[in-house]
């Protein structure tokens, strides 16, 4: 035993003393090339990283005064034997997984350089692989410096090994705890260029921006203690076979979160001019092995990651963005699904769109929508992750609010999923790129910086257990035999239907029927989706495989999903963007009035303007109805195309001809054209006089009641109106009024009161009127829990249960609608653009036409109106206080007075007489020698006013003063 | 804040009721900032159950109590203006303008009473209440202070540095070929209706098959700039030397034609002059108590000639 534990304490010597080759390899087989990270993250100890300021955690080794940080390294020492022990243990474990790996990559460092440069040329589908295989040349190696400087050695007290390390690590980590992150453009700047060769530079700290090919094993970087100097600089040099340079490291300055390795580009491309084309720049510690790249040991082990247990420790908080994206996007993906089902985190631009326009009441398009999306996960991801040495870990916990923090980041990996494709820049299989792409964190051998694949998985992982926890719901995983692409498999299970396939979807709704944001049951989407793919081209190849296959459940998912989220336009095959036009019955006054009520999707131009049909902006994703009048009736039989170009686009506005068409409930006052009628819902059919006899005889046999047909209002002749039709039975209509085919879907639709844009939000005191269509009698209607009755035209009882603000939920069957009744509130915007009212130091004056002279109390306050040709009346402003209007002609002078009291001008006195006060007193004295008739519409006004004479007499001050230094 | 309670639970009542509630519908727009015509007209009708008539009503009333602005830069959308305790012309007394919620309303009321001032509501018949607040200027200052909004103690003044003369710059209006196949119809000064055709130097509107409007003032040059309605009347009366706007002096009151009504800010400054809505006497609107300096202000921005000036000779000089 005894001896056993001697060859153990040896065997963790050794590993501490190792060649720094392996070092090198180990860091060089994360991503992120920092050079000065290592010491630095002796915070990570306790799992815990300060946020971008990196100056609020107290004893955080940065926080040392310069020259007395040895702390960190001495911490990093620090290390426990036991903890040694699991970490090597993890490592033999998880290379034993890849035995064939160890096989090819061989032993020594150089091939192993080799394989990871070949690796990075796959890009992406081969990381697992890569990062395993780096594990293995740690074993290999005999070496594992990098254990040294893992966050699970540090903060435990090792006793012997302290002391042990001491010697070794406090000499160089001293200085080089001090060095600032890479990104820190304006605090390093290259002092020397001892050589113009630079055959390739060091991989690691690669402050080129070029992901760094074959690291030479000779480049190193010396940071010396005896480098510092009194500014705080620190001067680092590195070599790099015969080059040699140096770099001044300003200690004191804190770097920004954000933009780690592009900012470190920008150092190198801006401050390092002579750098030689094709050289590198780097940084490295001679004993400090940079742990900003990750290694395994760091990691969580792997039965932490698949129990789903939630990561501990302290961690930047969350942005208020990334927040309001995690809780929305976690909503979206549970309104979708129901108790025991399976929860797919389907993830498309157009249900980012509708996450987003439905979280802020907004109305933007899809690509908006997604750049928003994008960043706030991207500076969630600079400021939480990649300053964490947990790095994605760190998103493995549930925040306040009960969430699991990592819902918006996943869904962002499933949308990099969904906009897998061929371009001009990757490859359709590319996944890493389009991850990349949204987070803007930069790539380094072929991962976005900071990213992990087991990490990633344990995110997945923990979401799963949370959900199974809270919700009883399960997500959606891939099976295991998923291969080398096993973390890429995990976005890809959500998103069977890639952009392509997508794109064709609005095709689908339109063929069949489908409104925006209408829920269709699983099993009628399901059989309609398989008719549309054999009959009419569908899909994909690949998304026709998806949807044979056992992928099926995960494409309707997808498909649902987006039907609630499609704002109803689709591209036709002239390229044109399409959108439907609707017909829209109201009453006007006991009237009926039928109306054209055009969708207008957010690409679609504010105001529509064919020359003949000008329609503006209406509700969102709606433009105004404009009444149908007399001659429509053709074009309601026909079909019509209105179309305008904008911005070298086409738009064009369509409806497909027909002879019945049904109307049902909407979330306007009146029902709008739909393209079925609602079990049990008031709907309303207007049809051809040519087949209103078969409509009637068909709709008295689904409503069971005679059919009243009145004539169409709005419409001279040839079509008719039924109104207040209830379906109480199923039948299949004649031929040619499929429209009018009977739907059953259980569908909640809210009805009037004050609704806060797009959102499902309505404001207290006026709260929607709640309707539920096609839900059987059996069917028990629950609002918050409690059972609520239904009146004769589906109403729901809400007996007052919604003057109360908050959140409610309607729940039908599998259906759940959930909406919100909301205080009003001033909006800041608002409020800020009062303070601005307030200012306006303006004054307006109203006079006959003529030429005017306005002055005001002080001597330089003076201004002049004409009415110039049009002899009319005067209306100008001025920036002071008008006191007097003065006009002085052929007959006389006139002076209207202003202001009521009149001030006091400001007194002057000769020698303070200025030259600029010549006009003012010009115009006055002009006016007083003509002895003038005075006006005022303020106040009454005796014929010459006594404040007049004291102005006079200033003015004649002023005057004489001026002559007489002439 | 007795009276303030009272009108809550009018409100409340009201909101129950069929009845059209103007405040709930202030507090809307309040926190949506802006919308659109439409969103404004389906909201009112909602309310209440009936129709656009209702809409306009509602709008004037808004408008000119400087709640909101409509048709914002030639737009069909609507923006609320920023609350604000607006100081009236003649009384020791101010009114909340701008946005408003059942919040600020509160805060306001106890603004009041720790001032010693007192507020009172005034219920308009569906539209939204006029809150009045009377005190010195001082003490609104203060109440304003304390509530976190601005005080403009001469509103109706303040705002009329931003009148623009209706005929100002006519001669420099872009000006337009006439839509094809559009209706046109012209409104007629002597019977104050729209009669079809085109008309010499009148405000005419041209409409499309579908969709909306648009208003013109046809000129000399037979050619057409394009305006408001209400700008394009009252330009097409000044080139013909009409007056419609008219400005009586002795009773401080503003008067014109039921159907030709003044442009918008002209109307909210008329109307924030007193606080209190405008008067219909037969086929007159009358706004009262409006000083002469703003009378003539107003004047002058609809194109009419200033009141004529009593000199303090008894007679009218000058040019």
């Amino acid at each position: 035993m005894v001896r056993a534990l001697l060859l153990f304490v040896l065997r963790v010597l050794q590993m501490v003393f190792a060649p720094r080759s392996t070092a090198r390899s180990e860091s060089r087989r994360r991503n992120t090339p920092s050079p000065s990270r290592a010491p630095l993250d002796a915070t990570d100890a306790g799992g815990a990283q300060p946020p971008a300021g990196r100056d609020q955690a107290p004893g955080n080794a940065r926080d040392a005064p310069v020259g007395t940080t040895s702390l960190p390294g001495i911490e990093a020492s620090a290390r426990s034997a036991d903890t040694a022990v699991a970490e090597i243990v993890e490592v033999t474990r998880d290379t034993s997984e890849v035995s064939t790996a160890r096989s090819t990559v061989g032993a020594s460092t150089s091939s192993a350089v080799r394989h990871e440069t070949e690796s990075t040329a796959f890009e992406d589908l081969d990381v697992d692989l890569r990062s395993l295989t780096d594990q293995v040349l740690c074993e290999t190696c005999g070496t594992d410096e990098a254990l040294a400087s893992r966050p699970a050695f540090r903060g435990r007290d090792s006793g012997s090994r302290e002391s042990d390390r001491d010697a070794h690590a406090s000499a160089s980590l001293d200085i080089v705890s001090e060095l600032p992150e890479p990104n820190m453009s304006s605090a390093i700047r290259p002092i020397e260029w001892s050589d113009d060769k630079h055959d390739g530079g060091e991989a690691e700290g690669s402050l080129g921006g070029v992901a760094p090919a074959i690291a030479p094993t000779s480049t190193e970087t010396v940071a010396s203690p005896t480098a510092s100097n009194t500014s705080g600089q620190h001067t680092t040099t590195t070599k790099d076979g015969n080059d040699t340079r140096s770099v001044v490291v300003d200690s004191d300055a804190r770097i920004p979160s954000s933009g780690i390795i592009g900012s470190a580009a920008g150092v190198a491309t801006d401050s390092l001019p002579s750098q030689p084309e094709g050289g590198q720049f780097s940084v490295k510690s001679r004993n400090a092995p940079s742990d900003v790249q990750r290694t395994s040991a760091q990691r969580a082990p792997r039965a932490t990651l698949d129990s789903g247990e939630p990561f501990v420790g302290v961690v930047v908080p969350l942005t208020n963005a990334y927040t309001v994206w995690n809780t929305s996007v976690i909503h979206h993906s549970l309104q979708n699904s129901a108790p025991g089902e399976v929860v797919y985190l389907s993830i498309t631009p157009a249900i980012v769109a509708a996450i987003l326009n439905t979280c802020e009441a907004t109305f933007v398009g899809a690509d908006e929508a997604v750049r928003q999306f994008a960043d706030a996960v991207g500076e969630m991801y600079k400021t939480r992750v990649l300053p964490n040495s947990r790095r994605l870990e760190t998103l493995r916990r549930c925040g306040a609010d009960g969430l699991p923090e990592c819902g918006a980041f996943l869904a962002l990996s499933v949308l990099a999923a969904y906009r897998m494709h061929s371009d001009e820049g990757a490859a359709a299989t590319a996944y890493y790129k389009r991850l990349d792409e949204l987070l803007h964190c930069g790539i380094y051998a072929g991962l976005p910086l900071g990213f992990d694949g087991d990490d990633f998985r344990g995110l997945w992982v923990f979401f799963e257990a949370w959900l199974r926890r809270e919700h009883g719901r399960s997500l959606a995983m891939p099976g295991n035999n998923a291969g080398p692409h096993r973390f890429i498999a995990l976005p890809l299970t959500h998103v069977p239907l890639r952009e392509v396939d997508i794109a064709r979807l609005p095709t689908f709704f339109q063929w069949a029927g489908y409104t925006p944001g209408e829920h269709i049951a699983t099993n009628v989407l399901a059989t309609a989706l398989a008719q549309w793919t054999r009959g009419y081209g569908g899909f994909t190849v690949a998304g026709n495989d998806a949807f044979a296959d056992d992928r099926k459940a995960a494409v309707l998912s997808q498909v649902a999903q987006e039907l609630t989220s499609w704002d109803g336009s689709s591209t036709d095959a002239q390229g044109r963007r399409t959108a439907a036009v609707e017909i829209f019955l109201h009453w006007r006054r006991r009237v009926p009035v039928l109306s054209y009520l055009p969708r207008r999707p957010a690409v679609f131009p504010a105001t529509f303007d064919d020359g003949e049909h000008v329609l503006d902006a209406g509700q969102d994703g709606w433009y105004e109805p404009a009444e149908i009048v007399a001659d429509d009736g053709s074009d309601l039989l026909n079909g019509f195309t209105w179309e305008v170009s904008a911005q070298g686009l086409t738009f064009a506005l369509r409806r497909n001809g027909s002879d019945a068409i049904a109307l049902a409930p909407s979330e306007f006052e009146g029902p709008v054209s739909h393209g079925a009628l609602v079990m049990g819902a008031p709907c309303a059919v207007i049809c051809a006089d040519s087949v209103v006899n078969h409509v009637c005889v068909y709709l008295e046999r689904i409503t069971g009641k005679r059919c009243l047909p009145q004539a169409a209002p709005g419409i001279r002749s040839g079509w008719k109106l039924i109104t207040d039709i209830r379906t109480i039975r199923r039948d299949t209509p004649p031929d040619g009024l499929d429209g009018l085919a009977v739907e059953s879907n259980a569908e909640i639709i809210a009805n009037g009161g004050l609704r806060l844009g797009s959102r499902r939000a309505w404001i207290a005191g006026a709260p929607p009127r709640l309707i539920a269509t096609g839900v059987e009698s059996s069917e028990e209607l629950r609002l918050d829990d409690e059972a609520v009755m239904v009146d004769a035209d589906g109403v729901i009882q809400a007996d007052g249960r919604l003057t109360r603000p908050g959140s409610h939920v309607v729940q039908v069957c599998e259906l759940r609608y959930r909406f919100e009744i909301v205080q009003p509130e001033v909006p800041l915007a608002l409020a800020d653009r009062a303070t601005g009212v307030a200012q306006r130091p303006q004054y307006a004056v109203a006079l006959r036409a003529g030429y005017w002279t306005i002055v005001g109390a002080r001597q330089d306050e003076i201004a002049h109106a004409a009415s110039g040709r049009s002899q009319r009346s005067i209306l100008t402003v001025c920036t002071f206080m008008p006191v007097w209007a003065i006009s002085v002609g052929a007959n006389g002078a006139l002076v209207w007075r202003l202001a009521s009291p009149v001030p006091d001008p400001a007194p002057v006195h000769r020698r303070t007489a200025a030259p600029t006060m010549w006009p003012w007193a010009n115009a006055i004295y002009a006016a007083h020698v003509r002895h003038p008739d005075f006006h005022s519409e303020i106040g009454a006004l005796e014929p010459t006013p006594s404040a007049w004479m004291i102005y006079a007499g200033i003015a004649k001050n002023v005057k004489r003063a001026l002559k007489a230094r002439r | 804040m007795d009276d303030l309670c009272r009108y809550r639970q009018e409100c409340e009542a009201c909101t129950e009721s069929p009845k059209m509630n103007g405040d709930t519908i202030l507090h809307w727009m309040t926190h949506l900032a802006e919308g659109s015509w439409q969103a404004f007209k389906d909201a009112v009708a909602l309310m209440s159950n009936d129709t656009s008539a209702e809409a306009t009503q509602i709008r004037y009333h808004l408008s000119g109590f400087g709640h909101v602005d409509f048709f914002v830069d030639g737009s069909r959308r609507w923006r609320v203006l920023p609350p604000m305790l607006a100081g009236l012309a003649h009384a020791e007394s101010a009114v909340l303008i701008g946005g408003r919620t059942p919040a600020l309303e509160e805060a306001l009321a106890s603004a009041a009473d720790l001032f010693g001032c007192t507020t009172v509501i005034e219920p308009v018949d569906g539209r939204p209440s006029i809150i009045r607040v009377v005190g010195d200027r001082f003490q609104m200052r203060q109440i304003a202070g304390e509530v976190g909004i601005p005080f403009s103690a001469d509103h109706a003044y303040a705002l009329c540095s931003d009148l623009r003369p209706v005929p100002r710059n006519l001669d420099r209006l872009p000006l337009e070929s006439p839509p094809t196949n559009w209706s046109v119809r012209s409104f007629d000064f002597k019977s104050m209706s729209m009669v079809d055709g085109l008309h010499r130097n009148s405000a005419c509107e041209f409409a499309p098959r579908h969709g909306l409007p648009r208003w013109y003032l046809h000129t000399k040059q037979q050619r057409l700039a394009i305006l408001s309605k209400r700008e394009a009347i009252y330009a097409a009366a000044a080139l013909r030397g009409i007056p419609l706007l008219t400005y009586d002096a002795g009773r401080e009151r503003i008067v014109v034609p039921k159907v030709t009504l003044p442009p918008e800010t002209m109307v909210r400054v008329a109307c924030l002059c007193s606080g209190r809505r405008p008067r219909v006497e037969r086929d007159r609107v009358v706004f009262d108590d409006v000083p002469q300096q703003i009378g003539s202000l107003l004047c002058v921005a609809a194109g009419q000639p200033l009141p004529q000036p009593v000199t303090s000779a008894g007679r009218v000089t000058g040019q």
